[in-house]
């Protein structure tokens, strides 16, 4: 199996720290080893969707939440915005 | 008063009939967590319940809830430092619909890590301790829903089952925890681990109980498309026809499975009617399907946590993957070992390898299933096929732990309902069994673990 | 000259939608402050779930048919993972054609004013990202503004094949593009940055370049001509053009390269396991194609058989509003249709401008009324008192010259020769009813009484 932890936790933007490394190392292989086994399945002819049932039942009716309720578990506000990172 | 024992129906009772008060109740739970919660590790928060006067089915009675599961006004954290501090604007559905008939929140409890692991030690706040033996786990993750019910120290409490949650905590406790049917109960503000596979479960003393609680919070829910109505009506007795898979059963330790089949020669012989089939084809490969979906669908839940509208406040002047990246060390290793093989699976290349033999898997164990289950009212194997091990144990043994996921996992691939009560002993402990129905056959499983609890009287400790 | 091939995406708010396209939130967000329609669901907030609003699929079926494409009878949401600030999951709900996935449409077309056919390869429904700020540029700012308003509104995506060989073209296929969304009622041009594309420029054969980002027709047109000749120099230099995404700087017109190492583009998509596909029955097909009534060319052509000259036609088929009163009148009464031509594309239209009307009256009686006895008005100006009043939506009532009972009994056998059509399978209440509305508007109430008298006995007679 081809996989490189820098690159997966790059790619996860995750940064694992020394003291973590060999634990999450041990675990990503006992997954790994479980994901193994599939190799032995016959694939599906053709790509597919396991998708739920269910029906879409919701109506184009406009129904506000209170949004200060959201603005005041945000981290950082300055006017009403979230405040971010920086982007560049 | 001394309520340990009670079961939830008969309390219910007393309050009617006036011999107690709500108030009462509440505060014997609550005072009786206060004395545990240092040695247990029960709650990660533990709520003083008012003395306001509540009518409805549920009196005022304070219940536990899992902390993943959301409720306004009071800190959600899914036992992780990412959200310590995270106190959702909003109620799950299933809280509101617990609130709208008289319910109110005693507490949230501790439990794996964004419901990642089977033993309750992968919580940011410390392992819960199993109340049968402190030096020994759980079971997760609705680790403290589990603990607080078997310790006295809430009346019920709500849990979620991604691939046996609910249940293998009930097991290593010995109390009943149900998983329903998948939408049977729905999952708007249950903080999402596995969508597919996961649903909101109920963890209490008693089965009746349960099935109580269960018709308290059921039904299709406009903000959960997934979510369906289930039959809620009882038919009246009937035998039940039961299916043992041996191969199943074969998988446990020899004493689980001693206690095991005892319990079968038990409901033999008060008249249920227990078929034995060899195997089941695609055992081997359930863990296979389960990790795969599971951490493929992970991964994309909780990329949202970027540290930028809640969680950690992030010190960064660098640019947004700096920020984003900084934020997100808060995770606990667990987490981020299932986050990373979710990356892997849905990576170019490996969709096609992993995730897409997952789905095909998922889609022949469902058509087995329902197959050999046809027919039957249920089947029935144990819920873990080892006892609860010492805490620590299977933190260096990470495989271990992911092999004692084997028995719970094939409801939540197939969206059955599925129960585990009591069935025998051994020494301090109990062994769980599993009761597994067809989708949308929920009152008809809590049937059956009503009347195997009347057979097996495994629990001869107080009055019910 | 080296051969040029431009592709687009096309992003479209689906404007006249009133919530999102996964929650209940309101999507009238412009010029509102900031995080006002915001819930949490389209702040992803742990736990939320989407729910796909019904109505997003209708309107975004009108623009599948009128851009002559396919649906899926059963298309699929798909998660499109990707990190960046205004994304508030970091990852986005779409649809995708791979991985086992179908999007919302497929195969379309759109003619280009010269003529030549663009060939639609897919349409699909996905959500808007919010907003980012930034105090002074973006470049110095040392933190971003985000805005959640816009996060989730509803969006559909048209991808085009590399069909376009100029920028002109280019240019052309948004312009026709444009008026063909206003011909189903989504007027992008009202709503700022309701329609962006992304650009994908080729030369000569070489890599494809994509600029994301550009608003409107005018910028698209002009970031086509900065790639070509940016590509071009490149060509001639000898330069190898990368396959790379590109950034459109407004202000300065020109292609900006992203700078640094990107990551490898990888969106890493799944299917969206709380969302249930998207089913396309007949049924629906059918209610959206009525909802639609063609295009502004079948409208015209409708019109121009009609006998109505073409300048008239060109003026009312333009106009939505303008054409649906054209042929409810016509619906009433069929001799009108030449006067209520006349009457629309002149006195009506320059009502709806001169007093910023918005909507027209569904109800065309009173403007019936009006047209039947447009010759007995006495002047021009009365005339257009009369239509001010109904365009306002007030009742009109033309006072009526006496009419005789003879007249009115020709007029009675003419309407129900007119409709027999219509009414010779109805039975006879149902029948009477009818033709009694048609006479009541066109005599009115006051004649009432002989209306019926006279009604009776034609029906009689013709039993």
């Amino acid at each position: 199996m081809k996989y490189s932890i820098n690159k997966l936790s790059r790619l996860s933007m995750l940064k694992i720290r020394k003291d973590e490394e060999k634990m999450i190392s041990k675990k990503v292989s006992a997954i790994g080893e479980l994901l193994e086994k599939l190799d032995s399945i016959e694939p599906p002819k053709e790509a597919f969707v396991l998708a739920p049932e269910g029906t879409h039942e919701r109506d184009d009716i406009p129904s506000n939440f209170n949004s200060d309720e959201i603005i005041k578990i945000f981290n950082n506000v300055k006017d009403r915005y979230a405040k971010g990172p920086k982007t560049l | 008063m001394n309520l340990e024992g009670y079961s939830l129906l008969s309390i219910l009772k007393e309050i009617e009939r006036g011999s107690i008060n709500a108030e009462d109740v509440n505060d014997f739970y609550y005072k009786k967590s206060l004395q545990l919660n240092d040695k247990i590790n029960a709650y990660i928060t533990l709520l003083k319940p008012d003395d306001k006067k509540i009518n409805g089915n549920l009196k005022g009675i304070a219940l536990a809830i899992k902390d993943n599961i959301s409720t306004k006004g009071i800190k959600t954290t899914c036992a992780s430092k990412m959200l310590e501090s995270y106190v959702p604007p909003y109620d799950a559905t299933a809280v509101s619909k617990l609130k709208e008939q008289g319910g109110r929140i005693l507490g949230k409890t501790n439990m794996d890590e964004f419901a990642m692991g089977s033993s309750g030690e992968n919580s940011a706040f410390g392992p819960t301790r199993n109340p049968l033996n402190n030096d020994y786990v759980t079971g997760g993750s609705s680790s403290g829903s589990a603990a607080a019910v078997a310790a006295n120290m809430a009346p019920i409490s709500l849990g979620s089952d991604t691939g046996g949650s609910v249940r293998a905590p009930a097991s290593f406790t010995g109390i009943v925890g149900f998983k329903p049917s998948y939408g049977a109960v729905s999952r708007y503000g249950l903080i999402a681990y596995a969508n597919s596979l996961e649903v909101i479960g109920i963890l209490g003393k008693y089965t009746k109980d349960v099935k109580f609680l269960f018709k308290l919070i059921a039904g299709k829910d406009p903000l959960d498309s997934t979510s369906l109505n289930v039959e809620l009506n009882e038919k009246e007795q009937f035998k039940p026809k039961i299916l043992v898979i041996k191969s199943f059963v074969e998988l446990s330790k020899d004493e689980v499975k001693k206690e095991f089949y005892r319990s079968i020669s038990k409901i033999d012989e008060e008249g249920f009617e227990v078929k034995f089939i060899d195997s089941f084809s695609l055992t081997e490969y359930l863990l296979s399907a389960y990790y795969t979906i599971a951490c493929a669908e992970a991964s994309t839940n909780l990329s949202r946590y970027d540290g930028i509208r809640y969680g950690p406040k992030v010190e960064s002047t660098g640019n947004w993957r700096d920020y984003i990246t900084k934020a997100r060390s808060f995770f606990g290793p667990e987490v981020k070992a299932r986050i990373m093989m979710g990356t892997f699976i849905l990576s170019a290349g490996y969709y096609e390898t992993y995730y897409l033999r997952a789905l095909q898997l998922r889609k022949l164990i469902r058509q087995e299933f329902e197959k050999i289950v046809r027919g039957y009212d249920a089947l029935y194997i144990p819920t873990m096929p080892v006892l609860p091990w010492r805490i620590g144990e299977a933190i260096e043994d990470p495989k271990m732990a992911y092999a004692s996921d084997v028995l719970t996992v094939l409801p939540n691939l197939t969206g059955s309902p599925a129960l585990s009560l009591p069935v025998g002993r051994i020494r301090e402990f109990f062994v769980g069994g599993q009761l597994i129905g067809l989708r949308g056959d929920d009152i008809k499983v809590l049937k059956i673990a009503e009347m195997m609890e009347e057979i097996l009287k495994v629990k001869n400790d107080g009055r019910n | 000259m080296e051969e040029i091939k431009v592709g687009l995406e096309v992003h479209v708010q689906l404007v006249t939608l009133k919530t999102k396209l996964f929650c209940s939130c309101s999507s009238d967000y412009r010029g509102k402050p900031p995080n006002v329609n915001i819930c949490p669901v389209c702040t992803g907030l742990p736990g939320s779930m989407p729910t796909l609003n019904k109505r997003a699929v209708e309107e975004a079926l009108k623009v599948v048919f009128m851009l002559n494409a396919q649906p899926y009878a059963t298309s699929y949401f798909f998660r499109k993972t990707y990190f960046y600030p205004d994304l508030p999951k970091n990852f986005q709900i779409t649809q995708y054609d791979k991985a086992g996935g179908y999007p919302l449409a497929h195969d379309g077309s759109l003619k280009l004013t010269n003529g030549k056919v663009v060939r639609i390869e897919r349409i699909h429904l996905e959500e808007d990202p919010g907003r980012i700020y930034y105090e002074g540029s973006r470049a110095t700012a040392k933190y971003s503004l985000i805005d959640y308003n816009r996060s989730g509104i509803a969006l559909i995506e048209i991808v085009t094949a590399p069909d376009m060989s100029s920028a002109e073209e280019a240019r052309d296929f948004v312009e026709r593009l444009t008026t063909i969304l206003s011909d189903v009622g989504i007027n992008v041009r009202d709503y700022e940055g309701a329609l962006r594309v992304d650009v994908n420029v080729s030369y000569a054969g070489g890599e494809r370049v994509e600029v994301k980002n550009v608003t409107g027709a005018a910028s698209v047109e002009k970031a086509v001509v900065y790639e070509v000749f940016r590509q071009k120099t490149m060509h001639e230099k000898g330069i190898k053009v990368v396959r790379e995404t590109r950034a459109w700087d407004e202000k300065r017109r020109i292609t900006i390269g992203s700078r640094g190492k990107e990551f490898e583009e990888e969106y890493r998509y799944m299917p969206e396991p709380d969302l249930p596909p998207v089913i396309i029955t007949e049924a629906l097909m059918q209610k959206v194609k009525d909802e639609i009534g063609g295009s502004q060319e079948e409208r015209y052509n409708e019109i121009v058989n009609d006998g109505i000259n073409e300048e008239l036609a060109k003026k009312i088929s333009s106009d939505k509003q303008l054409y649906s009163v054209y042929e409810k009148v016509k619906f009433y009464e069929p001799t009108l249709k030449q006067l209520a031509a006349n009457v629309l594309a002149n006195e009506i239209s320059y009502l709806m401008k001169r007093y910023s009307v918005k909507s027209l009256p569904d109800d065309v009686s009173g403007l019936v009324e009006i047209l039947q006895n447009y010759r007995s008005i006495p002047d021009h100006d009365t005339a257009v008192d009369y239509l001010k009043k109904w365009v306002e939506g007030e009742k009109v009532k033309v006072s009526l010259q006496a009419t005789s009972v003879n007249e009115i009994h020709d007029d009675v056998v003419k309407v129900v020769a007119e409709n027999y059509d219509k009414i010779k399978n109805l039975e006879y209440t149902k029948k009477f009813e009818f033709l009694m509305g048609i006479l009541i508007r066109k005599f009115g109430k006051e004649n009432k009484k002989v209306l019926v008298e006279e009604l009776t006995k034609v029906l009689s007679e013709t039993r």
